[in-house]
């Protein structure tokens, strides 16, 4: 087999025991690797309906196909377990060289079952596995964890992916890190720490074998050279953080708790200011070109030093989300999520929950009593000082950071409970994750494709904003061609998120980002690694398999069609400033679209997948145990 | 014929090129999306290459302009004639992040 080993690792923490399981080439032809694959892995090795923080809820790692190949931005993995925000798949990605170690020590996917009795690492040295105390990382955060394991095997070619002290305390929405770049979303850092995992470190020294090394040179060199021209240069010049200034241009910027999509200070926060008085280096991760990573650091003030990278999402949650105009309380912020372990997104929109609450009287000065601040704080909005210690709070699980540490959907619960409030009508996510960096009010597609995502609201899954954003569709309205977009997009993503290659390559095989410019050149490449004959309709299966398989995994974990909805805010509020004033997605609305969804992935209009079509995408197995 | 006077707003690549956030451009009116585009690509070389195609008569894709930050104009709208002190917001959209 070229491309793959034909190997899973399975790694149990209870009895510190390991053994290997062979997978067939059929079997890597449907899952490719990436998302599919490590939810595939998911829902072969999990107990159905148990505890996210129970033993039976695996962790399961799934390489990607180009990893440690010459295909530029294909050093990426997929990571997935059943999500503790959500209860449904929490798949994420991440990049760089963890992936490509793994890729040279032979290793197609890694499940890791159970629970630890002490704090442990696991360390696989090609085809070895240890299981090393962790007692000495403790505390330590994501880049000092990578760092004291390398100094602890005094071999810097290790790469590790590592929880913080957040994901040690157990704070919800906790991710999991790896050469500065997160496998974010859904709470991957606080299931390791239950079963009290550290990190995965990794060495491989082995040779990767291609089946047409020459076509596969040819082909990624003519990428990268493309991947290094006007395609990309945005990426590399600004970054992600771009979209700032475009969706505040549009009135999609959330502001205030996404109370409204226009922020008066936009400009103190935006890419363009970050680029001229915060950035220090462009950073790219292993096996990229582009280069899009906008490292920027606080030079004055009493965060001065603070330095970490800075994309959108990260930047939109903890600035105009806070109504923060300092780029330097938001810059800290994030660092406080990266180096401690937190989805940023989460973290901030979490951050922006509460202030609401403490300006609506829902949460007083008492609540963030604690040793360090023993007046308490007043968390409103734009108050970055007190933005930075709430956050530490979080991490730290500190007074109301322990109602914060459990997200959005949990802290709103839990306090309406307590003090008969309603504060569920500013909680900003959907099946328990927190919404992204677009104001779906003024998004109608792009809601459509966050109320159905199988993982929550995710624009990177859903990709449904690129319709409305792109004057495809009109965004303001409902019609009849929602339904097909919205799939068509999440479908398109999912090629990407399954192979895995970074998104940003998309336009730098042919010069135009669509199925008929990219699908050609992704078969080559597919076929010049693994010696298969795939073509375009076999690409266009990778992204429909991928979000079926996750979709069943939910339905086995008791999704039904109410699930996929949206915040109270988007369905009711309509905002009332900039060019999206006045508009929000009614509950027919969604309705209707959600129907149109269901219709266009061949689904029942309980969003229920018949047996027939789970059979036709190869997965007679998943058939017998959810289809209808 | 009379001139009309729109606003182009530059954000993201376009700002580092042209290094201004906005200019007043003076159009005949009737003048459609793509005069302007020429227009801008004559008056900012650095854009072209970059945001405009080399040939100076489109966008690059993923370049788009906005109306006023509410009608969004794709590749199928460069018919487009621009109004009287229309805002032209010049975006260069991007994914993810």
């Amino acid at each position: 087999m070229f491309g793959y080993s034909g190997k899973i690792l399975h790694i149990d923490l209870i009895e510190q025991k390991t053994w290997v399981e062979g997978k067939t080439e059929d079997w890597y032809k449907i899952w490719i690797g990436g998302v599919s694959m490590a939810t595939r892995l998911c829902w072969e090795n999990i107990t159905p309906g148990c505890d996210p923080y129970s033993p039976e809820n695996p962790v399961c790692f799934a390489n990607g196909i180009f990893a440690g190949t010459p295909v530029p931005v294909g050093g990426k993995y997929g990571l997935a377990s059943k999500s503790p925000m959500t209860g449904f798949i929490g798949d994420s990605l991440s990049g760089s060289w963890f992936s490509i170690a793994l890729k040279r020590a032979s290793w197609d996917g890694v499940v890791i079952h159970g629970t630890s009795e002490e704090w442990v690492y696991i360390f696989i040295d090609d085809e070895r596995v240890e299981f090393r105390d962790a007692s000495k990382l403790m505390g330590l955060g994501t880049f000092a964890a990578e760092e004291a394991i390398r100094d602890e095997l005094a071999d810097d070619q290790v790469r590790s992916a590592t929880i913080g002290p957040a994901g040690e305390n157990m704070v919800r929405f906790a991710n999991v890190t790896n050469d500065g770049r997160q496998a974010g979303r859904t709470g991957h850092g606080s299931v390791w720490a239950s079963k009290k995992l550290k990190a995965v470190s990794v060495r491989g020294t082995k040779g990767i074998t291609v089946a047409d090394p020459e076509t596969l040179n040819k082909l990624s060199f003519d990428i990268t050279k493309a991947a290094q021209g006007p395609h990309t240069s945005k990426y590399r010049l600004l970054g992600t953080v771009t979209n700032v200034l475009n969706m505040n241009k549009l009135g999609l910027l959330p502001t205030r708790n996404y109370q409204e999509g226009v922020f008066e200070d936009a400009e103190m926060v935006s890419g363009e200011f970050l680029h001229e008085h915060n950035k220090v280096k462009t950073i790219a991760c292993a096996q990229c070109p582009i280069a899009c990573e906008q490292m920027s650091m606080v030079k004055t003030g009493p965060w001065a030093g603070a330095m970490t990278g800075i994309e959108y999402e990260c930047l939109f949650a903890n600035s105009s989300n806070l109504g923060i105009n300092d780029i330097n309380a938001a810059i800290k912020l994030i660092e406080i999520a990266d180096q401690g372990g937190m989805d940023a997104m989460s973290m901030g929109i979490t951050l922006s929950w509460a202030m609401e609450s403490f300006e609506k009287g829902v949460l007083t000065k008492e609540d963030f009593k604690c040793e360090k601040h023993p007046d308490g704080l007043e968390l409103t909005f734009g108050n970055g000082m007190a933005a930075v210690a709430t956050a530490e709070m979080i991490r730290d699980q500190v007074a109301v950071g322990k109602l914060l540490s459990q997200g959005t959907k949990r802290a709103s619960e839990t306090i309406d409970k307590e003090r008969g409030t309603k504060s569920y009508q500013w909680a900003m996510h959907s099946k328990g994750m927190e919404t992204a960096g677009y104001e779906a009010r003024g998004l109608k597609t792009f809601s459509l494709g966050s109320a159905v995502g199988t993982r929550g609201p995710c624009h990177n899954r859903t990709a449904a904003y690129d319709p409305d954003i792109k004057g495809v569709v009109d965004r303001f309205t409902v019609d009849d061609t929602r339904g097909e977009l919205a799939r068509s997009t999440e479908e398109y993503a999912a090629v990407y998120d399954t192979l895995p290659l970074c998104k940003f390559i998309r336009r730098c095989f042919t010069g135009k980002a669509d199925r008929a410019g990219a699908w050609p050149m992704i078969a080559k490449l597919i076929n010049a690694t693994t010696g298969w004959n795939y073509e375009y309709d076999d690409i266009d299966l990778i992204g429909e398999r991928a979000f079926t398989i996750k979709k069943a995994f939910n339905i086995r974990e008791g999704w039904k069609r109410t699930d996929d909805t949206l915040p109270y805010r988007w369905m009711n509020e309509p905002m009332t400033k900039g060019p999206s004033a006045g508009h929000f997605t009614s509950d027919e609305e969604l309705e209707y679209m959600k129907d149109l969804y269901y219709k266009a992935k061949g689904w029942n209009n309980d969003g229920m997948i018949p047996k027939e079509k789970l059979k036709e995408l190869g997965m007679p197995d998943v058939a017998e145990q959810i289809g209808v | 014929m009379d001139n009309i006077q729109v606003l182009i707003e530059f954000t993201g690549i376009s700002r580092m090129l042209t290094e201004k956030m906005e200019y007043q451009l003076s159009l005949a009116e009737g003048a459609g999306i793509m005069d302007v585009v020429r227009a801008i690509g004559r008056k900012f070389p650095l854009l072209v290459g970059e945001v405009i195609e080399k040939d100076g008569e489109t966008l690059i894709p993923t370049n788009l302009f906005s109306v006023n930050g509410k009608q969004i104009l794709n590749e199928k709208q460069l018919h487009y004639q621009p109004k009287d002190g229309d805002r032209l917001i010049l975006l260069s959209l991007l994914a993810g992040g």
